[in-house]
């Protein structure tokens, strides 16, 4: 009977990826019945699901920290409030989606592909046992190359999505060896019986083990190694699904890395200066790709891949300082929210790319402008947006644990990265415009615009969401 | 069958780097696929021979060998059918051809 009581109090654990799951092969059957003029109301279906989920997520944030189900899952804040940043995400990109696809003639299943990839995103963010942390980044990455190559007679989306799929591949499988690895030397593949069990002394086989599952959260964050993918789904697929590949999966992968260090025994494997080198490569490398870039939602890519190198200085902290894990929430905060706002304005100018498509466009739309200057200045991490909070944090935590060289790499990187943004805002306000600046309709700009509008209030109002990210506790078991 | 682990890692890390030398040099997007699948067979003999050796470990690692396959039939399924939608587009399973968008 005991038996059955925990399993119940489990279960409730666990309501936001339940409700995620129903509604997800919800969205599907309502896909497979309605007529194809009724296709777009799957939207409809899944942006309720993706709603009931947020408010599900937030109804449990004041409860207790603990690990659930035998030690395999996380119901901590950090995993909630990742849960609710992915969430909020995927109702920005269910409202950028409805009218991109409306003209497919069969788009209902694109939004369950939506919903199980969140939730990919929402078991990385709370997983903590190896055999999760597998099954989890099958979900998110499968899901993310199928939504890649949804135009499939798209040549620039196929081929964005081979470079995904096979980048994607290759480091899935370099992350399964490394968890074989782990697994026999620790005997366990929870991160409560790796923190106990691995040999601080392990060796060779540790170092490598730990540098293999590294790559394969590389891969989910888009880090220096395994970056590359970024800039071609970016530029390829949808923009949407752009929009949604290079914010979503990140969170889950940032916190699936944060739980998986503090499980390491200490100055075991080296894993902090192995960290703070990817961070520092990660942002220079994506700056310096940026700096002649002539195309938007390339550059998009590019500046993503950067924003993951300041994102990994709050990973470096971790253990070391107690703002490490707000940091690395209020980050995540600021760079979701950013992206959004910043492929909104893509997605709402039809997906036109070309600098000199943006020329001018200040003058005809200036309202989309706005949004666009709003989340570039965020990026740069200009007072009062919220980039400007979640740099100041950044740079803090890797000051206080002794990385200052990482601080001022990152600093000189955020010089750089000026010149790049300002090329792209000096035409679009004082260029002459090409002509009439058509526009996509109006879900998308109001999802647009929420994002933007979010930047803006999370960076002014930015004391209560850092207290309820200092509250925050990661436990691993 | 040998009584020493060792060997049983030692050919499992030979697999998995066959895999990755078929994976990095060869062009074609099937040899790829194929050479991921390499890999991952790498990869469940090293957690086989973990189970088979150490008793302890015998039922977790008889489910991790369970999901590594279930990965690899899932990525093969997606990956299988990426390579169809670009066949069609371009006419080629050589993957340095797709360079349509390098800048």
């Amino acid at each position: 009977m005991t038996g059955q009581a925990t399993m119940a109090t489990m279960v409730t654990d666990v309501l936001p990826e339940i409700v995620l799951v129903a509604g997800g092969v919800l969205v599907l059957l309502y896909a497979l019945l309605a007529p194809r003029r009724l296709q777009g109301g799957a939207a409809v279906v899944a942006m309720l699901v993706a709603v009931a989920a947020l408010t599900v997520a937030l109804a449990m944030l004041p409860g207790t920290e603990l690990v659930t189900f035998f030690g395999t899952y996380a119901r901590d804040r950090t995993a909630l409030w990742a849960k609710i940043i992915v969430l909020a995400a995927t109702v920005a990109v269910i409202g950028l989606s409805a009218p991109w696809f409306r003209r497919d003639p069969r788009h209902g299943e694109y939004y369950t592909l939506l919903l199980f990839s969140s939730l990919g995103a929402i078991l990385l963010a709370g997983a903590t046992d190896l055999k999760e942390l597998v099954v989890a980044m099958l979900l998110s990455s499968a899901t993310g190359f199928v939504l890649s190559a949804y135009h499939r007679r798209s040549s620039q989306a196929a081929e964005a999505a081979i470079k995904y799929y096979l980048i994607g591949a290759l480091a899935n499988s370099a992350m399964l060896f490394g968890v074989a690895l782990l697994f026999g030397l620790a005997g366990s593949t929870t991160l409560g019986g790796l923190a106990a069990g691995l040999p601080s002394d392990g060796g060779l086989a540790l170092v490598i083990g730990v540098g293999l599952v590294v790559v394969g959260l590389a891969f989910k964050i888009g880090a220096v190694p395994a970056h590359a993918w970024v800039p071609d789904v970016a530029q390829g697929a949808p923009a949407p699904v752009a929009a949604f590949v290079t914010t979503v999966p990140k969170v889950g992968g940032f916190i699936f890395l944060a739980r998986f260090v503090i499980a390491l025994p200490p100055d075991a494997a080296g894993w902090q200066p192995l960290v703070a080198v990817l961070a520092a490569a990660t942002m220079t490398l994506g700056n310096l790709a940026c700096l002649w870039q002539d195309d938007l939602r390339r550059l998009l890519g590019w500046s993503a891949v950067s924003q993951t190198g300041y994102g990994l200085m709050a990973v470096v902290a971790l253990g070391s300082s107690d703002l490490a894990v707000p940091a690395l929430l209020f980050f995540l905060l600021a760079y979701v929210l950013g992206n959004l706002a910043a492929f909104g304005v893509v997605v709402e100018l039809r997906g036109r790319t070309a600098l000199a498509d943006v020329a001018g466009i200040g003058e005809r739309r200036p309202a989309l402008t706005a949004a666009l200057a709003i989340s570039f200045l965020s990026f740069i991490g200009v007072p009062p947006l919220n980039g400007f909070v979640a740099k100041l944090l950044l740079f803090l935590v890797a000051i206080q644990v002794g990385y200052a060289w990482l601080a001022v790499a990152a600093a000189v990187n955020t010089v750089v990265s000026i010149f790049y943004y300002v090329r792209v805002l000096a035409p679009a306000y004082f260029g002459r415009p090409a002509g009439t600046v058509a526009v996509l309709g109006r879900p998308a700009a109001s999802a647009t615009f929420a994002a933007a509008a979010a930047v803006v209030v999370t960076g002014v109002a930015a004391e209560p969401f850092v207290a309820a990210f200092a509250a925050a506790g990661l436990v691993i078991r | 069958m040998s009584q020493s682990l060792d060997a049983y890692l030692v050919l499992s890390g030979i697999l998995f780097a066959i895999g990755t030398f078929g994976f990095l040099a060869r062009r074609n997007a099937i040899s790829m696929l194929m050479s991921i699948e390499l890999m991952l067979n790498g990869v469940n003999l090293a957690i086989v021979a973990f189970g088979a050796f150490l008793p302890a470990l015998n039922v977790d690692a008889s489910v991790i060998a369970l999901l590594v396959m279930a990965v690899a039939a899932a990525e093969a399924t997606v990956g299988l059918a990426i390579v169809m939608a670009i066949y069609r587009n371009r006419r080629t399973p050589l993957v340095d051809e797709y360079d349509a968008m390098r800048q």
